[in-house]
């Protein structure tokens, strides 16, 4: 008879081999998150786990860990849910089984179940950065090659699809690297340590709070500012040399992508509603 | 200590400085890829040579060969 599967959470696979992030560091029954200085209290059960957890595991191996140790599954659950929200944990993963959770993400989807994104810290530093911009628009580059293949199938011109899309990805790469090097330059300015979180498609920088949440609107407001100046500079002077209205048009786009930061509901645009309101509560 | 397996610091304010650049961009780009399939499914294999879109009106005109 089958082992009968057993899934702990379902954004990871058996075949995942998931250890801590190297920002997170055990002491006693405390985790410390040395990006931003927090300290969470630990069960001594998660500290068991988190212990362990320190060198990759397979995910297949948990079970036993956790019978071993007379632990519920449920509550290693519990744990790498909340170490997945704040992008603690480490997973490494082949190429085939990425595919795999896309197409159950899909499937799941279509059900109404939403499987929750892995997030994943990079090296606080440029290439860091760089890594993580790059991982996090890699579906965009797929999309774009898928695309102008289609239009080439159409019938379009191939070479200036290409030239165009070629554009449209430096720019969008860029200035999302100019945007999120201003927050980080930001944060060093004022000596806060700082981490860059990769969930999927969206990025960003995490860093120790402000005291003075003046700091905390510059800091929203300048990211996206730097990005559309990045976007909007590049493609005036390359529309301008080569004659073509459409470049310029790309950078406006891009520009319009980075404003939305700026709404309230989520990034740049929730933490300068919560910094202002904040702000206008000391002052008021 | 209570049964929570790990109590967060409150202290702590986990908000992240996000870019919703790529997210918007990839939006984008699926948009354009069904303006593409549309121009070959009307104008056939290498058919199409241009498409106008007058975005008040929204409206899309194809150009086949």
């Amino acid at each position: 008879m089958d082992k009968p599967k057993i899934q702990i959470v379902n954004f990871l696979l058996e075949s995942d081999l998931v250890s801590l992030s190297s920002s997170l560091k055990l002491n006693k029954n405390f985790l410390h998150d040395k990006s931003i200085s927090a300290k969470h209290r630990l069960h001594p059960e998660a500290t068991l786990f988190l212990g362990w957890l320190m060198s990759p595991r397979l995910v297949s191996a948990w079970p036993s860990f956790a019978q071993k140790h007379n632990i519920r599954l449920e509550s290693l659950g519990d744990i790498v849910v909340f170490l997945n929200s704040i992008g603690g944990l480490r997973v490494d993963r082949s190429w085939v089984k990425v595919f795999q959770m896309t197409i159950q993400k899909m499937r799941h989807g279509l059900y109404g179940i939403r499987i929750p994104t892995l997030a994943r810290r990079w090296p606080s530093s440029i290439s860091g950065l760089i890594v993580a911009i790059t991982k996090s628009s890699s579906v965009l580059l797929v999309a774009l090659v898928i695309v102008d293949a289609l239009s080439y199938m159409a019938g379009f011109p191939a070479h200036k699809i290409v030239s165009y899309s070629t554009i449209f990805y430096l720019i969008v790469w860029s200035s999302t690297f100019v945007h999120e090097l201003t927050h980080i330059l930001i944060a060093l300015n004022h000596r806060k340590s700082y981490t860059i979180i990769q969930r999927g498609l969206r990025l960003g920088i995490l860093h120790q709070s402000f005291a003075n949440k003046r700091y905390e609107v510059v800091s929203s407001l300048a990211g996206p500012t730097g990005g559309i100046l990045f976007a909007l500079i590049p493609a005036m002077i390359l529309g301008d040399i080569l004659g073509d209205g459409l470049l310029v048009a790309i950078g406006l786009l891009i520009a319009l992508f980075h404003s939305l930061s700026l709404l309230p509901m989520y990034g740049d645009g929730r933490l300068l509603l919560t910094a202002s309101k904040k702000e206008l509560g000391n002052n008021g | 200590m209570s049964d929570q397996m790990i109590v967060a610091d409150s202290s702590i304010d986990y908000q992240v400085k996000e870019a919703a650049v790529i997210v918007a961009a990839l939006g984008f780009v699926l948009a354009l890829g069904g303006v593409v399939i549309a121009a070959w499914i009307l104008c056939g294999w290498r058919g199409a040579k241009s498409v106008s879109v007058e975005w008040l009106k929204g409206k899309a005109t194809f150009s086949c060969r």
